[in-house]
């Protein structure tokens, strides 16, 4: 059974009364492990998509099941569980929360969770050691932190409860070449380590390293492709 | 999550000093006016616990004719029977008359008039010359002795007016057409209290000296009653019933009977009325309401602000309980902390206001001629007291204000689209 199964879903926006059919009709499975590329041109619904698969909201009509749960009855208690245990987010910029430290804001998917203190910061310094090793920058507030080290920052706080699916809006959009490089390799070693990973992007240098290539376009999918796109 | 919440509050600087602020300076107000008002309270009381008692009865009539002997101010007669009758009230535990009287002496260029309670030896803890201290305190110290039962012609006298007189123990005083023998000396400690005069002689005594040259005051009458009551609180709620049982028995207008307790006499010592007290008040808790209007609709309004901050939340597995939490600490931490400085700052207000103001005892109180020879003490100076439960009121308002405040906001967070609420910019 696929980890992650789309049957069939729409989302529709209401906007007064203008209808945006975000997605139509959309049926995507994703087996564990794979390396998912989501692109398209703008407004073609991947944010959407993400959001659907992450539990951030429900679609319209369909059902969005991982891992045997059916996400659409779910209430918002049990989503934010199921956030909290299996998905790590990776937002359309950096979304780092400008007050903390590096370090603090790898550590604050854990603040609300019932572990020892000392427990988290290990979590935290083992990963960053990984992610972002040079520790003088585990110190320093978002601002005073290039793109690349900021992304850096936001990977690791996405995988700091080691997730099953991992789910990047957009990761390398403010990169340059070098630096979206250095990221698109941290990804690749996640799901190298397991993790179902889903992009959405327009980079083509990440199409190369899809093990399923979805094209969307105005709110359908236009294409899947088994293997790399070229 | 302290750490955090705290940074929350250091971070949006403007708004959580209003916060701090607006409670800071409210519940300053509340303690302030509740402390003060308690103060007055406090000083009212003085004279009375000074004496061991609750209540004092007094009535008003046209003074007596020029003898040597008359009672003292327009106290008109008490008879002895109402002694037990007052007693019988429930929640009245003991009832003394007093018999306050001046006597005349034309030798004495100075100061003529010497103002003189007949006092019951029988019951020592109540009355000018209480001997029962109050926990801590001790109101009167006297020299020599007290009275004994079958003391007749003794007489124990204030120690400043024994001073002025140059008078000893041993030394003896005339007082109407006898002569009497000071057994014992009394310092006052400066503290004012209910029927003060600067000798005391015993009651049945006095009784006799005021008939004899006042045939019209009764042998068997008294012209102070001085009433304690079990439970210091019911002494307002006995009033009514004391002034009836008076008017009854000495068939005066109601106008003319006095019942004094430390209630009625704080508007005219202090210039501050019941309904002065009681606007204060409310106003003081208007204003605490008013202000945690304000700091629940600033908290609302934060999130606003926050709401893609709150979409990240939800989006890396925060639940809204824990939202709430931070919310509702964030909150209780800033109200917390300007409640404890405005608790602070109320308390300094009122003590430097209570240190400051001079308080006198109203004339009603002081059945004293003109000229005495020992002024006596009317100052109700009292030191503040620290109370407890307003500190309570004023911490426990501070709390829920945040509280809720923080459960509002709470509320409106919980009620944001995560995926709506990461895409506002
Ligand atoms: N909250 C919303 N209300 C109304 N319309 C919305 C809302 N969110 C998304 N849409 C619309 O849904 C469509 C898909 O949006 P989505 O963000 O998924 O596109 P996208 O492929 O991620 O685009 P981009 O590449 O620019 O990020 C767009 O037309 C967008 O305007
Ligand atoms: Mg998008």
């Amino acid at each position: 059974m696929p980890l992650i199964q789309l049957q069939n879903v729409s989302k529709i926006y209401k906007r007064r009364d203008v209808e945006v059919r975000s997605l139509e009709g959309v049926s995507l499975d994703v087996e564990k492990g794979e390396f998912v590329v989501i692109y398209g041109v703008s407004g073609s619904g991947k944010t959407t998509l993400l959001n659907l698969i992450g539990g951030l909201d429900k679609p319209t009509s369909g059902k969005v099941i991982v891992d045997s749960l059916d996400l659409t009855t779910q209430d918002e208690h049990q989503l934010s569980l199921y956030r909290r245990e299996k998905v790590g987010f990776i937002f359309q910029g950096f979304n780092l929360i400008p007050t903390l430290t590096a370090f603090e804001n790898v550590l604050f998917p854990l603040i609300p969770i019932p572990m020892p203190e000392e427990e988290k910061k290990r979590k935290v310094r083992e990963i960053l050691s990984l992610i972002l090793p040079i520790q003088r920058l585990w110190e320093q507030l978002p601002l005073e932190l290039s793109g690349g080290e900021q992304q850096r920052v936001a990977i690791a706080r996405a995988l700091i409860n080691n997730p099953q699916i991992l789910l990047a809006d957009e990761p390398t959009s403010d990169l340059d070449t070098k630096t979206s490089q250095q990221i698109i390799d941290l990804l690749w070693e996640a799901n190298k380590k397991g993790c179902t990973v889903i992009i959405a992007t327009h980079d083509p240098r990440i199409l190369k390293r899809a093990s399923l290539g979805v094209e969307m376009e105005d709110g359908k999918i236009k294409e899947i492709r088994k293997g790399a796109v070229s | 999550m302290f750490p955090y919440a705290w940074k929350e509050i250091t971070r949006r600087k403007a708004r959580s000093t209003l916060t701090i602020v607006s409670i800071l300076l409210s519940i300053a107000l509340l303690v302030a006016v509740l402390s003060i008002i308690e103060f007055f309270r406090e000083a009212m009381k003085l004279p009375f616990t000074t004496a061991g008692t609750n209540i004092a009865v007094e009535t008003f009539i046209e003074p007596g004719p020029f003898k040597k002997i008359r009672q003292a101010r327009h106290l008109g007669a008490l008879p002895d029977s109402l002694i037990p009758q007052i007693s019988q009230i429930p929640g009245v535990q003991d009832v003394v008359g007093v018999l306050l009287f001046w006597d005349y002496h034309p030798e004495d260029e100075k100061n003529p008039m010497y103002n003189c309670a007949g006092i019951d030896p029988a019951k020592p803890n109540i009355g000018p010359l209480s001997l029962a201290p109050a926990p801590g305190q001790i109101y009167v110290v006297l020299e020599g002795r007290s009275f004994s039962l079958d003391d007749k012609y003794a007489a124990i006298i204030d120690k400043r007016f024994a001073q002025a007189k140059n008078l000893k123990i041993g030394d003896r005083i005339e007082i109407g057409h006898e002569n009497f023998e000071i057994i014992g000396l009394a310092d006052m400690q400066g503290l004012p209290r209910v029927a003060q005069a600067e000798i005391f002689i015993p009651l049945a005594t006095a009784k006799e000296l005021v008939h004899f040259d006042q045939p019209n005051f009764p042998p068997d009458a008294v012209n102070m009653l001085l009433v304690k009551v079990e439970k210091p609180r019911t002494a307002e709620e006995l009033k009514p019933q004391i002034k009836k049982i008076v008017t009854q028995a000495t068939g005066l207008k109601p106008e003319q009977v006095k019942v004094l307790t430390a209630e009625a006499i704080l508007p005219d010592t202090t210039g501050v009325s019941q309904l002065t007290q009681t606007m204060m008040k409310v106003l003081s808790i208007i204003i605490v309401f008013g202000v945690a209007i304000l700091v629940m609709r600033t908290a609302v309004a934060t999130i606003g602000e926050r709401t893609r901050e709150i979409g990240i939340m939800k989006a890396l597995g925060w639940k809204n309980s824990d939202i709430s939490k931070l919310m509702v600490l964030e909150m209780a931490i800033q109200t917390t902390l300007g409640g404890i400085i405005g608790i602070t700052g109320g308390y300094a207000v009122a003590y430097i206001y209570a240190s400051t103001i001079k308080l006198t005892l109203p004339p009603s109180l002081l059945p004293y001629s003109c000229i005495p020879a020992a002024a006596p003490p009317q100052s109700l100076k009292v030191s503040m007291q620290f109370h407890p439960w307003i500190f309570c009121i004023a911490l426990v308002v501070s709390i829920v204000v945040g509280i809720t405040a923080g459960y509002l906001a709470a509320r409106k967070a919980a009620s944001l689209q995560p995926a709506q609420a990461i895409r506002a910019l």
